[in-house]
């Protein structure tokens, strides 16, 4: 994989997210593009580079606060972790979902969009019910739910599942460019 | 063949795996140091990109301000333009009553009225039909309205009639054109100092709401003289009132060269009145309600009243 390809991806996906995300919401609920940029890395390209990219773009979401605002509302810091070990954990859903479907399906790209998200949803979620409860951590977080979290997440999975669909298609057009090695074969620009 | 220690896969599983899930428990003060300057750098390269993009979005989508009771704007101009309004309507009303309160002192003053009051009526009900027209006004017992008590009209010159029956809050007038109404009159020319001329005379009102009276041709009558009320059956306030203004002046048929038929008509239409003066004489200047007028004329339409 082509990183600075990747570099430069993840860029346009975390403006777009943040700078059209109030634009594009619906309900509360805005598309994750990161999560879309991040399946659709995690269905082309190696294992390692995979989780390693799934890794970056986690730590872009959870540095923006943008996948869970509500760490930002204790106090002026976010919490690096619950949204790079979602990403994590779907990517590696992914990894081994992939082998099983139709990567050119637009339903497929859709599906495994959703999954991700919504597995990544529920690490994060898990990860601060963890933190903030009482006979564990204790270190609540005011304001936050976990119902109202994972209802949000949800949403947004189905949403960025839905949108995955024109930007996967989008995506599948700049796959030569990206370098991706699956299996022995190269998929090198043409 | 010898495996490298430090592979992809054991610092991403030993390394970097760890630190992530550790620095999801560590407490806010700590998060804050590890997060504030990566947070700051990120901060610092998207946001020249998502501010115009924030634009774009405020610009397509409006965001659901909640309207404040303050007014703004057009609001505040319409405001001011209702009060301008009202400021201008109030002030219309106060140059009427600085003008009918400098009429009715003019009124006061030219007919000598001295301790009567008087009060405003509208004339709530036109002439009813009939050989003897009333009119009802708005004002009664309550404001002090009683039988008898002459009603002038609203220029405060003229005669209209005498209030015969009175209401709680209206009273019944009737009107000096009732046919039949005698009155007895000074006619004169229209002057303010002394008159040159005087004929004393008796009207009497006939069927087209107007007054006639037969005087010899030697008397000094000319068209356009007015008919002063100068009767003794009416109260004091009453005198001196403007019955009418002669318009005619024809020969009797009969004698054309020893008389003359005076016809006098109301300077004001008494079957259009809107607004009429009732005259409230002070309790010592009350005419009694049984004077001698009263046994006087069956045919007098305010002899009931007096």
């Amino acid at each position: 994989m082509r990183w600075p390809l990747f570099a430069f991806a993840a860029y346009v996906a975390l403006t777009l997210h943040v700078g059209l995300g109030p634009l594009l919401r619906i309900a509360g609920v805005s598309p994750d593009g990161l999560l879309i940029l991040m399946v659709f890395i995690a269905t082309w390209a190696g294992t390692m580079e995979t989780l390693w990219a799934a890794l970056a773009l986690g730590l872009l979401a959870d540095l923006t606060g943008q996948a869970f605002p509500v760490t930002q509302g204790s106090g002026d810091f976010v919490l690096i972790g619950p949204c790079t070990l979602g990403s994590l954990v779907g990517a590696f859903t992914v990894l081994q979902l992939r082998g099983l479907m139709f990567r050119d399906s637009p339903l497929a790209w859709a599906t495994l969009v959703f999954l991700a998200g919504t597995l990544s949803g529920l690490i994060a979620v898990t990860i601060l019910i963890v933190r903030t409860a009482p006979w564990l951590m204790d270190m609540p977080i005011p304001g936050w739910h976990a119902s109202d979290q994972l209802v949000r997440s949800f949403g947004q999975s189905v949403y960025s599942a839905l949108l995955a669909i024109p930007v996967g298609w989008l995506l599948r057009k700049t796959l030569p460019f990206w370098g991706f090695h699956t299996g022995k074969s190269r998929l090198a620009p043409r | 063949m010898r495996h490298p220690v430090l592979t992809q896969r054991r610092v991403f599983c030993l390394v970097a795996l760890p630190l992530v899930l550790v620095s999801s428990f560590v407490p806010e003060r700590w998060a804050q140091l590890l997060t504030s300057r990566p947070r700051a750098l990120a901060q610092a390269l998207y946001t020249p990109v998502t501010q115009p993009l924030m634009r774009l979005t405020g610009a397509i989508r409006r965001p659901d301000d909640l309207p404040l009771a303050t007014p703004q704007g057009q609001e505040m101009e319409k405001r001011y333009a209702e009060m301008y309004r009202y400021a201008k309507n109030l002030e219309e009303r106060l140059r009427k009553a600085e003008e009918q309160v400098a009429r009715l002192s003019q009124i006061r003053t030219s007919v000598g009225l001295r301790s009567a009051q008087l009060l405003q009526a509208s004339v709530s009900s036109p002439p009813t039909a009939g050989p003897a027209p009333t009119i009802t006004i708005d004002q009664g017992e309550s404001q002090g309205v009683r039988k008898g008590q002459v009603v002038a009209v609203s220029d405060g010159l003229s005669l209209a009639g005498l209030v015969l029956d009175t209401g709680p809050v209206t009273a019944s007038v009737g009107l000096i054109t009732r046919p039949g109404t005698r009155l007895d009159v000074r006619i004169a020319p229209q002057t303010t100092g002394a008159a040159p001329r005087e004929v004393v005379a008796q009207l009497v009102a006939n069927e087209q709401g107007r007054f006639e009276t037969t005087l010899g041709s030697d008397r000094p009558v000319e068209q356009g003289d007015l008919a002063h009320l100068s009767d003794e059956r009416w109260p004091a306030t009453a005198q001196g009132f403007v019955i009418g203004q002669v318009v005619a002046i024809e020969r009797l048929p009969q004698d054309p060269l020893a008389y003359r038929k005076i016809i006098v008509q109301p300077v004001r239409s008494l079957a259009h009145l809107r607004e009429v003066l009732v005259l409230i004489p002070a309790a010592s200047d009350t005419p009694a309600p049984t004077d001698k007028p009263r046994s006087n004329s069956s045919n007098n339409p305010s002899s009931e009243a007096r």
